[in-house]
């Protein structure tokens, strides 16, 4: 494996990747963002008062229910047509506006490092611009890695915050490889010890490592998708965004080769013929659904972009028809 | 299609060698992946582990295979063939010595020259023509050649005085006939005085026989030997004269010793009658000759010489400190002229064209035949030392020199034992090394006796003087009956250069020539002597001494082969290596544009 670990560093330092920049220049682009808000499946239930509709009641003039009076109520909330009607005293309940909290997890894997367009890169943009819209709905947008050990950033509220984010995300760098293996559940259990309830948005390829061998019908969708399951059962929204580089959907690959992982340096030759090829990508296909398949059961947003998206595309576009924004 | 360098098929040998190239797995590019969790578990993956793979269908070795096809096509240099009207005329010339005959003014062979000269003048300019000269080796004068060069070669050759091979010629007729120059047509042009030819098994071409003379009046002188008794006593000729004419003839026949005239006899000869001429030879007569002053129509074959057995002209030195033995035996052979020289006059002395060296040897053989008797240690030939009563272990059966001698009588006293060089090949060898051996260096002839004269009871044998005479007839000295046949090759003396005298004027000889095969004319030949003033070289006499030349009564030939309608006219059309050559060149374009594309 040192032997393949030195391969892989050889071949990362033989290959400089230029790094695209977070931050969105073109106006228009950030106006219609501006535009845009997270939809939610699961309204807030408390919190700062935000642009969110709430599941808790409040005493803002938009009614929203009725409740028996209580002693101590402002009466003048009671409904007194209902009470001359029924003869009992209803209490009129208005409907809360709360923030929403976005948590944006970042995949920095070296896998994710990987592609044209590189798909670390577009997770950056994408969380940019998932951020930028959410900052600008005066929701809070926190932002960290998966990687347990790199420094959070911490909630940050109001559009003038959208400079520190896009700083934060430019800064991200990718995990080495070789380094400690930390699966997704891992990551995610100690994320949620420190975080409130919110949307969690993974940016991820979805190639997470192997800690142990697979248990007998475990797939490995249903690895990747379960720990996003246990944020859903702790109150979580989580949405899975799914990247994939072009050359990871449709390879142009052919001939005698030996494919490096470049993640466990582990070696797999392969004779690269149009039939292997179809077979590749149907397994890909296969994985793809699956995954989307287990997430739907658990009220897991999943959307499968393509680096090869455009981004304005991606967000406007793609993440618009999955209802993650309106 | 015609192939014209069918070698350059070989190069189909290439398609294993691009197919194993296929088969076999070059180094596998590393390519590293996001992940390979998904390339996992292909059935490919095993076969990626192996060293080798069955070959798939492939654009690109596809056109390698076609490059290479194409490009072995085009070194083999095709040619299309395409029927034309062209005409390939192989005119086979008789120019053997019947065709000398005068019976067709001036001479049968220029008859033959001129009938030939007017089939040239039928072709076009389209057509070709080989021209083959039957003497006494067949050569071809021009091949597939323009009608205005076979008409200059045509011209420029002459009748011979030999047996002409008229079998070879056929042979080279045959072979040029296949050449792609027309619609091969052969025509022999011939008297029918010759044994029949074994003709080809598959003629390529009919071929057509136009004879050539009228008359057969020719009285020959077929055989001339001379001949000394064993027991001594005068040499003793024989000669014989026929009369091929279908006449009767009475011709004068004169027996001339060293060209003056010994004795004239009338000879009565019917028509096809013989007659033999016994005559004795005068001692100290050098040469004999006989000739019928016939007005015939053959003049080369009516007379015949022959130098008289013992006439001493080989000379031989013999060097020794004891040469007593070796100059007897010598001078015992006939012919043969024998000095002496010792060893310490062997510088500046004069030398034989054959010289025996006994014990002792010069630093450096001379330019000369040698025969070395019990080589000393020291000299050119490298001596290990002696070996004391050595038997005889085994010998060449097949060797000339041992004609005639009973090998398991002799008892060497003394071996030399040799370490000899690779031109020496052992004859006679015993149980420490050869005792007999021979060989050629420099274009010298050497016979090496690796033993002590006077040590073996070689002298007191029958086998020494046997052996001598083997030895000198080994050496190129033997002519028996003293005549040469016209077109027969004769052994040249060691070192016989410069030039031959010959009828007909001279030529040249090229260094080291152990043989001359040009004795196409009768008469004398002669190679003088290197320094002026010494005797020739070697001299010899050639007559014709071929009855069946000598016959000339126009005979009809069996058909020489199948007749019938004549080939297909062919001639090359379309020279295919230039298109084959860009064939493979588009080829290579495409093969770099799919590469180009899929990488």
């Amino acid at each position: 494996m040192k032997l393949q670990d030195t391969l892989l560093q050889l071949w990362r330092s033989a290959t400089p990747r230029p790094t695209r920049s977070v931050r969105l220049r073109d106006e228009a682009f950030l106006r219609r963002l501006e535009r845009l808000a997270l939809a939610l499946q699961r309204p807030p239930t408390g919190g700062l008062a935000g642009d969110h509709r709430s599941r808790r009641r409040s005493d803002a003039p938009e009614f929203a229910d009725y409740r028996t009076y209580s002693p101590g109520d402002d009466f003048r909330r009671i409904d007194w047509k209902a009470y001359a009607r029924l003869n009992a005293l209803y209490y009129r309940q208005g409907e809360a506006q709360d923030e929403v909290t976005l948590y944006l997890l970042l995949d920095t894997s070296p896998s994710m490092d990987w592609g044209t367009p590189n798909k670390l890169d577009y997770a950056r943009q994408l969380a940019g611009a998932l951020g930028y819209l959410s900052l600008a709905r005066l929701d809070a947008v926190g932002v960290s890695t998966l990687d347990p050990r790199a420094p959070r950033l911490e909630p940050l509220r109001g559009k003038g915050q959208a400079s520190r984010l896009f700083g934060y995300l430019d800064a991200l760098a990718t995990v080495p490889a070789g380094g400690a293996v930390v699966t997704l559940g891992e990551s995610l259990r100690a994320w949620r010890r420190t975080a409130r309830r919110g949307v969690v948005v993974l940016l991820t390829d979805a190639f997470f490592p192997e800690d142990a061998p697979r248990p007998p019908g475990d797939t490995l969708p249903q690895r990747c998708a379960a720990p996003l399951g246990e944020l859903a059962g702790a109150g979580f929204e989580p949405v899975l965004l799914h990247l994939l580089s072009p050359q990871e959907l449709a390879p142009e690959l052919t001939g005698d080769l030996e494919l490096v992982d470049c993640e466990s340096g582990e070696l797999v030759p392969v004779s690269l013929t149009p039939e292997t090829l179809a077979r590749y990508q149907a397994r890909l296909e296969a994985w793809c659904r699956e995954l989307e398949r287990y997430c739907s059961a658990r009220r897991i947003t999943y959307v499968r972009l393509s680096t090869a998206t455009p981004l304005e595309e991606a967000v406007l576009g793609e993440l618009r028809r999955r209802g993650l924004v309106i | 299609m015609m192939l014209a360098n069918p070698g350059g098929l070989w190069a189909l040998a290439l398609i294993p060698l691009l197919l194993l190239l296929y088969v076999l797995r070059t180094q596998r590019r590393r390519m590293a992946m996001s992940s390979v969790r998904l390339w996992r578990g292909f059935g490919e993956e095993l076969e990626a582990r192996r060293q080798w793979r069955p070959p798939r269908p492939n654009w690109l070795l596809a056109l390698q295979l076609a490059v290479v096809v194409l490009g072995s096509g085009a070194l083999a240099r095709p040619t299309l063939l395409q029927v034309t009207g062209g005409t390939h005329l192989v005119v086979v010339l008789d120019a053997s010595a019947s065709m000398g005959a005068t019976d067709v003014p001036p001479h049968r062979f220029a008859e033959a020259q001129r009938l030939a000269l007017g089939q040239l003048v039928a072709l076009g300019p389209n057509d070709h023509a080989t021209v083959i000269r039957a003497g006494a080796s067949a050569r071809v004068l021009a091949q597939a050649a323009s009608p205005a060069q076979a008409r200059a070669a045509i011209e420029q050759t002459s009748v011979g005085e030999a047996p002409g091979d008229l079998r070879t010629a056929l042979l080279l007729a045959n072979a040029a006939a296949e050449l792609p120059a027309g619609a091969p047509r052969i025509v022999v042009y011939s008297d029918g005085a010759y044994a029949p030819p074994l003709l080809p098994q598959e003629p390529v071409a009919p071929v057509e026989f136009v004879p050539i003379g009228q008359r057969d009046d020719n009285v020959a002188v077929t055989a001339l030997a001379l001949r000394r008794p064993p027991s001594g006593g005068a040499t003793t000729g024989f000669a014989r004269v026929v009369n091929f004419g279908s006449a009767a003839v009475q011709v004068p026949a004169r027996v001339l010793v060293d060209t003056l005239p010994r004795e004239v006899r009338t000879l009565d000869l019917p028509p096809g009658a013989a007659a033999t001429l016994t005559f004795t030879v005068p001692p100290g007569a050098r040469t004999v000759a006989v000739q019928v002053d016939a007005r015939d129509l053959l003049a080369a074959d009516n007379r015949a010489e022959a130098r008289t057995p013992g006439s001493g002209e080989h000379q031989v030195t013999v060097v020794s400190a004891q040469p007593d033995l070796l100059v007897r035996a010598l001078r015992a052979l006939p012919g043969v002229q024998v000095a002496a020289v010792r060893p310490e006059e062997y510088q500046g002395a004069r030398l034989a064209p054959l010289v025996v060296f006994d014990g002792y040897l010069p630093p450096a053989l001379p330019p000369t035949d040698v025969i070395v008797v019990n080589p000393p240690p020291g000299g050119p030939l490298p001596v290990r030392g002696t070996a004391a009563a050595p038997g005889v272990l085994g010998y060449d059966p097949t060797s000339p020199l041992l004609d005639a001698v009973e090998p398991a009588a002799l008892q060497f006293g003394r071996l030399v034992r040799l370490d000899p060089p690779a031109w020496l090949t052992p004859v006679l060898w015993t149980s420490d090394g050869p005792a007999l051996l021979e060989g050629t260096h420099e274009g010298r002839r050497v016979l090496v006796l690796a033993f002590d004269l006077r040590a073996s009871n070689l002298p007191r044998l029958r086998a020494f003087p046997l052996l001598l005479a083997n030895a000198l007839d080994w050496l190129g000295w033997d002519d028996p009956g003293g005549t040469v046949r016209a077109g027969q090759p004769v052994r040249l003396p060691a070192l016989a250069a410069g030039r031959i005298e010959q009828p007909g004027g001279g030529q040249a000889l090229p260094p080291g020539a152990m043989a001359y095969a040009g004795t196409e004319r009768v008469g004398r030949y002669v190679v003088p002597a290197a320094r002026p003033g010494d005797p020739p070289a070697a001299e010899f006499r050639v007559g014709l001494l071929a009855p069946e030349e000598s016959q000339l009564a126009p005979r009809a030939q069996p058909a020489l082969a199948g007749t019938g309608p004549p080939a297909p006219l062919a001639t090359p059309a379309l020279a295919l290596t230039g298109g084959l050559l860009l064939a493979v060149l588009g080829l290579h374009v495409a093969e770099w544009w799919w590469w180009a594309k899929r990488s």
